[in-house]
């Protein structure tokens, strides 16, 4: 078959030459040249178009002939005009006029040369707040004047090839001063941009729109929206998490009160540079779970030389060096503890190793910047001070011991003892943040010799028992 | 990654970027070649292969995309579904992997639905230039998804009696005057303008897509875009 039209041949009864190759004859409504569809929502679809009049680019918003019969939609469509020429804001898309004709409804309206947000893919932080400062300052112009959106979303999020942003569709927007056009209890919105409470049929408010900014912000840098237990990205991590509470009076007050969170840097300490403070407690909880594996398996090492003494049989296969004493006693000077032995190593397998697994993973799935494997660890003085403190204490102890000053009272060697899992969980901070940045311990000669110089007291006070026992 | 897909990935950027090692991505390039076999199958009727032996060639390509021990070899623009199909099949036509290939996806096995009416319909067709008949049968293929869309929309939207006057407005017929055809259909004159003029704009999106499945630059759909329409007009 062929176009009755031009004589091309016809697929499927279409013919490719006449609808693709030219450009489409305009559909005129009232000023307006109707052109190519350049976007869509649920409710209506947004067409190129030319104001023949003014002489002027714009974008038609039409209402879906579907629904052109219904007067409620037309009556909500009409609103959505009347909300937008309350809003003056260079980030809120401007309407020019709204007109009918024979059925056809529609609405006149700044054309926005660019893209869906999400169009780009995700972005890189930096650029993700920047989109989410601009929606914050167009939210905030909306909300003065008592216009919600309702359905902030990346595909009502434009964004121009200077970076600028429009917001778009105010489709489903209420208004504090006017009559509401969804009933109560009717949840609208996107998923996963969408307030709880919407779920609740609570009454629109602020609070809805600053929970999409923070879902949005949280899509934008993860490439998709936030789901139950979500874990917001590490930069601005606790920003994103108040933009997203549960209970909007915990929320941000105002969409510019969550711009200006999202302005300050993110507090990171000198320790664990490019670590947000959420991230830091969680190298430091796991530099907690070695301490006390380590810990453990030192004192279990340590049961295992200090001299024991046994009154009955002794079991030759755990126990070494056994000496007879003069009372028929056997003292023996080393064995294998087991189950102190067995109880570190259940530390190590159950508590340790898996924290540091959980924590490399994370670190791993929210690639945090860390800095390279050449800067030096500012741990390194610390620990070489604090081992130096230690060993000074125990020496000092020492000497006015034994010049017979004073003794100190009985409950210095849990002190000393304290100060010991101190320098400990300090030591594995350490071994963490090297492992962070892939720098070898063995670069940290300040961090390695600070660890020796805190183990000669023990190891000290150990060697001073056995010579006293002979 | 739990949460519905909010970037945009066509399918064939799906297969590309991930050089068929995927699941997911297997899973994509299945789905298009149940979509884009019937190119392969005109373009190997118009290298003078029997039907059978066409039909055989179709799964054997398709099995060996799918397997994607071919990917590596294929030296085609790989941005472009296409183009990757065009060169795979030239490359299993000059008969290297033919026998063992089949004996590996064990014989008559059957990689991709092909639709019986649709081959007939291919064998009936002029001869063409084997290249020619690849693309023109790539065109039809892409039109008719785009139209089926349309189609499926408006049976959504309950609207089944005026997709007959989009129909005869898209084949180029001499329709009715404008006032004609809103006292037939019960509606106004810019009602019927608005609802032709919006079905042609839609079925233009809904062809941009289709294309954009099988492109991995957005900047090609264009390009694949003239393409079709020469062909379709040639």
């Amino acid at each position: 078959m062929e176009c009755a039209r031009c004589g091309a041949g016809l697929v499927q009864g279409v013919c490719a030459r006449c609808f693709l190759s030219e450009p489409l004859p305009s559909l005129v409504l009232g000023d307006l040249e109707v052109g190519e569809e350049i976007g869509r929502g649920g409710m209506s679809t947004v067409y190129r178009a030319r104001n023949t009049a003014l002489d002027r680019p714009a974008a038609v918003k039409l209402l879906p002939e579907s629904l052109a019969d219904d007067p409620a939609m037309v009556a909500r469509f009409r609103r959505e005009a009347q909300l937008l020429a309350k809003v003056d804001h260079p980030a809120v898309v401007r309407v020019f006029g709204a007109g009918s004709h024979e059925g056809v409804h529609w609405l006149e309206m700044e054309l926005v040369e660019g893209e869906p947000v999400h169009a780009r893919g995700p972005l890189a932080p930096g650029e993700a707040v920047a989109v989410v400062q601009q929606l914050c300052a167009a939210l905030d112009a909306a909300h003065e004047v008592g216009v919600v959106h309702r359905d902030v979303k990346p595909a009502n999020v434009l964004i121009r090839p200077d970076g600028s942003v429009k917001l778009v569709d105010f489709g489903i927007a209420s208004s504090s001063a006017g009559r509401r056009l969804t009933r109560t209890g009717n949840a609208v919105g996107t998923p996963g941009f969408m307030a709880p409470e919407i779920l609740s049929g609570a009454e629109p408010s602020k609070a809805m729109d600053v929970f999409a900014a923070g879902a949005l912000l949280y899509t934008l840098m993860t490439g998709h929206p936030p789901e139950g237990a979500f874990e917001p990205p590490p930069a601005h991590a606790e920003a994103i998490r108040r933009a997203l509470a549960p209970e909007p009076s915990a929320r941000f007050a105002t969409a510019g009160e969550f711009a200006a969170a999202l302005s300050r840097p993110a507090q990171t300490t000198a320790l664990h540079p490019g670590l947000p403070p959420d991230e830091v407690v969680w190298l430091r909880a796991a530099a907690a779970a070695w301490t006390l594996a380590s810990a453990a398996m030192l004192y279990a090492l340590l049961l295992c030389v200090t001299p024991k003494v046994y009154e009955g049989d002794v079991p030759p296969l755990v126990v070494q060096g056994v000496r007879e004493l003069a009372d028929g006693t056997k003292l023996s000077m080393a064995r294998f503890e087991v189950m102190p032995l067995l109880v570190g190593l259940a530390v190590v397998l159950f508590l340790a190793a898996p924290a540091h697994g959980a924590l490399l993973g994370r670190w791993r799935r929210l690639s945090l910047p860390a800095p390279s494997s050449e800067v030096r660890l500012a741990h390194g003085p610390w620990s070489f001070g604090l081992g130096v403190v230690l060993c000074g204490a125990y020496l000092g102890r020492i000497a006015l011991e034994t010049q017979g000053v004073f003794t100190l009272s009985p409950y210095v060697p849990l002190v000393a003892g304290l100060a010991e899992v101190a320098a400990l969980w300090w030591f594995w901070t350490a071994v963490l943040e090297g492992t962070r940045r892939g720098r070898a311990l063995m670069r940290e000669p300040m961090v390695v010799f600070g660890f020796l110089l805190g183990l000669i007291p023990p190891v000290h006070n150990l060697a001073r028992y056995l010579e006293t026992l002979g | 990654m739990t949460g519905a897909r909010v970037f945009p990935t066509t399918r064939w950027s799906l297969v590309v970027s991930a050089r068929g090692d995927s699941p997911s991505a297997r899973r994509a390039l299945q789905e298009l070649l149940s979509t884009y076999w019937s190119p392969l199958y005109a373009f190997a009727r118009s290298k003078g292969l029997a039907r059978e032996d066409a039909e055989d060639a179709v799964q054997a390509v398709c099995a060996r995309l799918i397997q994607a021990e071919f990917a590596a070899r294929v030296e085609a623009d790989r941005g472009r579904l296409r183009a990757y199909l065009r060169a795979s099949l030239a490359n299993h036509l000059r008969g290297q992997h033919e026998r063992e290939t089949r004996q590996k996806r064990g014989g008559d096995a059957v990689v991709v639905e092909l639709d019986g009416a649709l081959l007939d319909r291919l064998d009936a067709a002029p001869h063409l230039d084997p290249g020619d008949a690849f693309d023109r049968q790539w065109a039809r293929q892409v039109m008719e998804r785009a139209l089926a869309r349309l189609e499926e929309e408006f049976e959504a939207e309950g609207r089944s009696g005026p997709l007959g006057v989009v129909r005869a407005y898209f084949s180029g017929q001499e329709l009715p005057p404008y006032g004609e055809l809103a006292a037939t259909h019960d509606t106004t004159v810019t009602r019927i303008k608005s609802l032709l003029h919006r079905a042609r704009a839609r079925f233009r999106v809904h062809l941009r897509d289709e294309i954009a499945d099988t492109v991995r630059d957005p900047a090609d759909v264009d390009s694949e875009l003239s393409t079709l329409i020469a062909v379709l007009s040639a």
